[in-house]
């Protein structure tokens, strides 16, 4: 079975570019909106990884990791952070609220595709 | 001086709202442009990963394992057919020259045989002779009757035996004509077309030989422009993303803008320095943000420049993929009606009809062999019976000198009749020796022809030319089963190619956000940078504004905009913390400078 893999993002065409590198590559998608659509979703959804923006609406990133850190059914999933900022400090912040890695966009699809591997294992 | 820069600030401010209104309709219009390129771009990739792999599937039809054993399978067979021809042809030759000789043997016989039927003639002579002779005498010619019934006898003997040759001779004479006709035939046209159209098979099993080779290189031709497709469908993938990209930018751009704009003097602030000083850093504001716009312009054009010409250049790969095959395959003629399996398939089944009527010929021939060997048998029992005739006339002779001389001086007539049939004997015995040899002459050429495979072996070869006809069946079947995969394949890959193409081209011609983005980002630069012209006249960048862009340094989140922000730095002399971070790093993960994994 196909892995399940979440992209959040405020921008609809970069989830799907990110959709698009991933199904390309035979995982299934599910998307959020934003952080808060994400971590609803996440509520009800085991999914295998997350890939997210920084800077959304309603909830940002590094809120959404957290959320999804003290959640039970998506606790211990590889998070990873695609954004445009590249700040030591905020890649700090991503890393101390649980991240797993982080992605500088723009991404190459061949890229994402090497993190999601590595993560998932 | 203060009503100066105080009206320019009232001025500029008034002039802001229209370049936010247009950075604000820049940040947010376009998402929908690129979403719906996005799922074309997803149509596309979809569209030519399935070129892609008829491409794959056409090079290992034609270069694949399965091609490779049928051609292997096709050369034993035409090997096989080589020496088949061969071998029946020299069989036509060899029987060619047996059947010339019988034929001269048996014209040999005709003399000797018109020898027996002039005997015929003077044994009956001799016997109506001998009853008026022995009528003569009366008692004393009383044993003479008998003796003329047995010449009698004898003549009606000799006339069957030998007419029983002569018919057995014409009709061998016969077969053996239209068999020499038949072979010659055989010789003259089959063989030589089947040779013809076997040389043709042989040239175009090379030809198929250097097609597989030539199908392997277009193979790995194809893989490396299906690579490269891939490449440009990542360049896409990483292009689309720039739209987010230049709409943060924008939006910071916007931010620095509204922040201008809400910096308001109240009547009672606005003294000189006051002014100036805003002046001044409205300078500073619209300097840096007119660097951003540009940067941001060009990034976005230069991203939407790359996604035109990797969605051109996947559909001008792709139709080059569909030519390189079609060369590959069909040649120049560039024709999807006629290819080289196609001719082949022709070829083997001309071959085969070839084979078929020899094999034939060659049935017929042994089996008229067989019919020459059987009726020289049969002649072999004619001889037997006409040197019976001989012996048995020389009895009768023997015996009417015996009563002759009986008879006395009475009978010398018999006497004479007696020495004439023992003349008739001696003429008997040298015909009989004459026919009996040509018999046996014939007879040791068809002894001779018995020890040759053709008489015996009619069967094996009928057997032979039945598994190289199933053989060819099978590998036609099998050669036309390619052959219509890859003409339909073919076909597909053609129109996909061309459609791909097509809608490529139509897709990319209609697109001109990068123009309209570069349309209203030159008109906010043209008024960012007259505001700051305007301003850097009245006060130029001071000290503040070096520490101004220090402080601002930790406002942008990009890479790229922290240099641009830093070239700016570098243009007023100042050397920010960035470039300094910049030079000590130097790790660059395995996935990427831009890729973190904790």
């Amino acid at each position: 079975m196909a892995k399940l893999i979440m992209t959040a993002d405020d921008s609809a065409s970069v989830r799907q570019m990110v959709s698009f590198t991933l199904k390309q590559n035979g995982y299934d998608v599910v998307e959020a909106v934003d952080g808060k659509d994400a971590l609803t979703k996440l509520g009800s959804q085991k999914v295998d990884m997350l890939i997210t923006d920084l800077n959304m609406p309603n909830l940002d990133g590094i809120g959404l990791i957290k959320g999804v850190r003290a959640s039970t059914i998506n606790k211990f999933i590889p998070i990873v952070m695609l954004t445009t900022e590249s700040q030591d400090s905020r890649k700090a912040e991503g890393k101390s609220a649980g991240a797993t890695g982080w992605i500088v966009k723009p991404f190459k699809p061949e890229q994402l595709i090497a993190v999601v591997k590595k993560v998932l294992g | 001086m203060t009503t100066k820069f105080c009206a320019n600030i009232q001025k500029w401010q008034a002039q802001l709202p229209t370049v936010l209104d247009i950075l604000r309709s820049l940040a947010g219009s376009t998402e929908d442009q690129f979403l719906e390129l996005g799922e074309k771009l997803q149509d596309f990739s979809i569209r030519s990963t399935d070129i892609s792999a008829t491409a794959r599937n056409l090079v290992e039809l034609v270069a694949g394992p399965e091609s490779s054993v049928l051609e292997e399978q096709l050369r034993q067979l035409f090997t096989d057919m080589n020496e088949y021809l061969v071998q029946v042809k020299n069989q036509g030759v060899e029987s060619c020259l047996t059947l010339e000789q019988i034929m001269v043997q048996l014209d040999n016989v005709v003399r000797p045989l018109e020898g027996f039927q002039k005997m015929d003639k003077a044994l009956r002579m001799l016997s109506i002779s001998t009853k008026i002779e022995s009528a003569r005498l009366g008692e004393l010619g009383a044993g003479f009757t008998t003796l003329a019934m047995d010449v009698e006898k004898l003549s009606q003997a000799v006339n069957e035996k030998s007419s029983g040759i002569m018919s057995q001779r014409l009709s061998l004479s016969q077969l053996i004509s239209q068999n020499l006709d038949m072979v010659r035939n055989t010789e003259a046209h089959q063989y030589t077309d089947a040779a013809n159209i076997l040389t043709a098979v042989g040239g175009n099993l090379e030809t198929l030989s250097s097609l597989n080779s030539s199908c392997s290189e277009t193979g790995n031709q194809v893989g490396l422009i299906s690579e490269q497709i891939v490449a440009d469908i990542g360049t896409v993938v990483s292009s689309m993303q720039f739209h987010d990209i230049t709409r943060q930018q924008i939006e910071h751009v916007i931010e620095a803008l509204e922040k201008l704009q809400n910096h308001r003097i109240s009547t009672e602030q606005k003294t000189d320095d006051n002014c100036q000083s805003f002046v001044a850093e409205t300078g500073d504001i619209c300097e840096l943000q007119t660097a951003q716009m540009r940067h941001a312009a060009d990034q976005m054009t230069k991203a939407t420049n790359a996604i035109l010409e990797s969605l051109q250049d996947i559909g001008s790969k792709q139709a080059q993929i569909s030519f390189e095959l079609q060369q590959a395959l069909m040649g120049n003629s560039g024709s999807t009606e006629t290819s080289l399996l196609d001719t082949m398939e022709k070829e083997m089944y001309q071959v085969t009809q070839i084979i078929q009527r020899c094999g034939k010929a060659d049935q017929q021939l042994a089996s008229a062999m067989q019919k020459v060997t059987g009726t020289m048998s049969e002649i072999g029992g004619f001889v037997s019976d006409i040197e019976a005739v001989g012996s048995e006339i020389d009895l009768i002779a023997l015996n009417a000198q015996i009563k002759a001389a009986h008879t006395g001086t009475q009978g010398a007539a018999l006497g004479v009749l007696a020495e004439a049939i023992k003349r008739l004997s001696l003429d008997a015995v040298t015909q009989t020796e004459a026919v009996s040899t040509t018999l046996k002459s014939i007879n040791a050429i068809t002894a001779n022809m018995t020890d040759q495979q053709f008489l015996t072996s009619g069967e094996g070869e009928h057997n032979q030319v039945e598994e190289m006809e199933e053989e060819t069946q099978r590998i036609i079947n099998a050669l036309s089963a390619i052959n219509s995969s890859l003409l339909q394949q073919l076909s597909t890959l053609a129109n996909s190619a061309e459609s791909l193409s097509d809608d490529i081209n139509k897709i990319t011609s209609g697109i001109h956000v990068h123009e309209e983005i570069q349309k209203l980002t030159s008109k906010t630069v043209d008024f960012l940078e007259e505001i700051y012209t305007e301003a850097r006249s009245l006060v130029p960048a001071s000290n503040e504004f070096r520490n101004n862009l220090k402080d601002m340094e930790h406002r942008y989140t990009m890479e790229s905009e922290r240099i641009i922000h830093e070239m700016m730095a570098a243009r007023h002399g100042l050397k920010l913390s960035l470039q300094k971070r910049q030079e000590n790093s130097g790790t660059v993960s395995e996935f990427g400078d831009n890729v973190d994994l904790f």
